[in-house]
């Protein structure tokens, strides 16, 4: 049809007149797709800004050398089983 | 999927999205036409980002509030939003006040700024026309397509 379109001159719309437009709506269509790619890439660089800004939530201390002592003797109490058998 | 395939895949959606444009291109130079409508298609091209640029940001401007009530709706990022989409809208004005940079077949700034809203409209129409026809018919194309039979190997 965009060939035939082209080539042959029709009732309401010659062919150089059909590839005159197709040329603005071609531009048309790049324009938009570009536009809209600009937006979102906005969008984006809106919400990482906003989110690089905020400050770094609240954090437990690391645990003390006292409590990873105490830790590990609960896990190695609760490790083996073998004597039981 | 290997890297091979990978780069022959990206090759082929590639030569896939220029073929048309290449050949639509070379059969309109072949018929004794100009590169892109000559100059006009620049004031249609200009007016077509601006205006999809500042209809986009206002579109994700609303889209922010869904974001803002995950955030306990903070302002900065609306606002910034809000901004980005003013600008596009006050560089629209802008150019299309600068005479003949921007301006079409229309009389006042107002005429071109509507020309250029429903122009949008009818094209985003056209996009979403055709992305629906694409994605029909990729369906129709997979599920028309014989079931695959698994066969499997009796294990030894």
């Amino acid at each position: 049809m965009l060939v035939l379109a082209m080539t042959i001159d029709g009732h309401s719309v010659d062919s150089a007149s059909f590839r005159y437009h197709l040329w603005l709506a071609g531009s048309d269509l790049l324009g938009t797709a570009i536009g809209l790619s600009i937006s979102i890439l906005v969008f984006g660089l809106v919400i990482y800004w906003h989110e690089r800004g905020l400050p770094e939530p609240q954090s437990v201390n690391p645990p003390t050398g006292k409590e990873l002592d105490f830790v590990a003797n609960i896990v190695a109490a609760n490790l083996g089983g073998g004597e039981d058998e | 999927m290997s890297d091979g395939k990978l780069g022959v895949t990206w090759r082929a959606m590639l030569v896939a999205f220029l073929l048309p444009l290449v050949s639509v291109w070379a059969l309109d130079l072949t018929l004794g036409g100009s590169v892109g409508a000559g100059i006009d298609s620049l004031p249609r091209f200009g007016n077509a980002v601006l205006t999809s640029y500042t209809l986009g940001s206002f579109l994700l401007l609303g889209n922010l509030f869904f974001y803002a009530d995950s955030r306990q709706r903070p302002l900065a990022p609306l606002v910034g939003m809000l901004a980005a989409a003013s600008i596009g809208l006050l560089t629209t004005v802008v150019l299309l006040n600068q005479g003949d940079l921007l301006m079409e077949d229309n009389g006042s700034v107002r005429a071109q700024v509507l020309y250029n809203l429903v122009h949008m409209f009818v094209s985003a129409g056209a996009i979403l026309l055709a992305l629906g026809l694409a994605l029909g018919s990729t369906f129709a194309t997979i599920t028309a397509q014989k079931a695959r039979r698994t066969i499997l190997e009796e294990e030894e």
